[in-house]
């Protein structure tokens, strides 16, 4: 039977009343968890932000959003994990309707395509100052 | 003849109101898929009360409205837009 390969993104909010390096040690700590067991696409640090509204009495959280793919089983035993660790505010797995590597790729693609333009717009416009 | 009569009675004259057709702005952006993540796009489509806003107001199509109502819904259990405000 051929190996089912989904594609995934999980966002968790880590406390920060522990300090910097409590925070970094959980990240840390999950991002080889999805690192071992997923191939990971894209990984966004947002950081330190406010949440729009207060969980467990704390107005702040520290957001990590993580794009991977795996098999179908892994999301689940992560979401048991989040639920485990206490220093997890939230977390949310949702599985995506597109093949996250392709997005991607398509996306620097299109971005190197825009930095590609402006250049080649560049030069006809110096000609026409030269005239 | 009598059905003439009532129809008139019942239908007061209104004032012709032309509104202009809204058109979706997902579809107009050709937008292929809503991020919960851009919170800043999705609060356009939240009243001051931090409700959904019907498609009445907002003039997204079924489509959009519906996958608008999921990009929201993950944004609120993330805590990046508010259940409520007051």
């Amino acid at each position: 039977m051929e190996k089912v390969i989904n594609s995934y993104e999980c966002l968790f909010i880590v406390d920060v009343t522990n300090g910097d390096e409590a925070t970094d040690a959980t990240v840390n700590k999950f991002m080889s968890l999805v690192e071992a067991n997923a191939e990971v696409v894209d990984v966004a640090k947002w950081g330190k932000r406010r949440l729009a509204y207060p969980i467990n009495d704390m107005p702040e959280g520290y957001y990590t959003v993580v794009t991977f793919k795996s098999a179908p089983e892994f999301p689940s035993e992560l979401d048991r994990l989040f639920n485990i660790d206490e220093t997890v505010m939230r977390s949310m797995i949702i599985k995506l309707e597109y093949d996250a590597a392709e997005k991607k790729a398509a996306k620097v693609v299109a971005e190197e395509a825009e930095e590609a333009a402006p250049a080649v717009e560049a030069e006809p416009a110096d000609a026409a100052d030269a005239e | 003849m009598d059905n003439n009569k009532t129809e008139a009675a019942v239908r007061a004259p209104r004032p012709m109101v032309r509104r202009r057709k809204k058109v979706c702005i997902f579809c107009a952006d050709k937008v292929d898929f809503i991020d919960y993540k851009d919170s800043a796009k999705l609060r356009k489509f939240i009243s001051e009360r931090g409700k959904i806003l019907p498609r009445r107001i907002s003039g997204t199509c079924s489509k959009h409205q519906r996958e608008l109502n999921t990009a929201i819904k993950r944004a609120r259990q993330v805590a990046l837009l508010p259940y409520v405000t007051d």
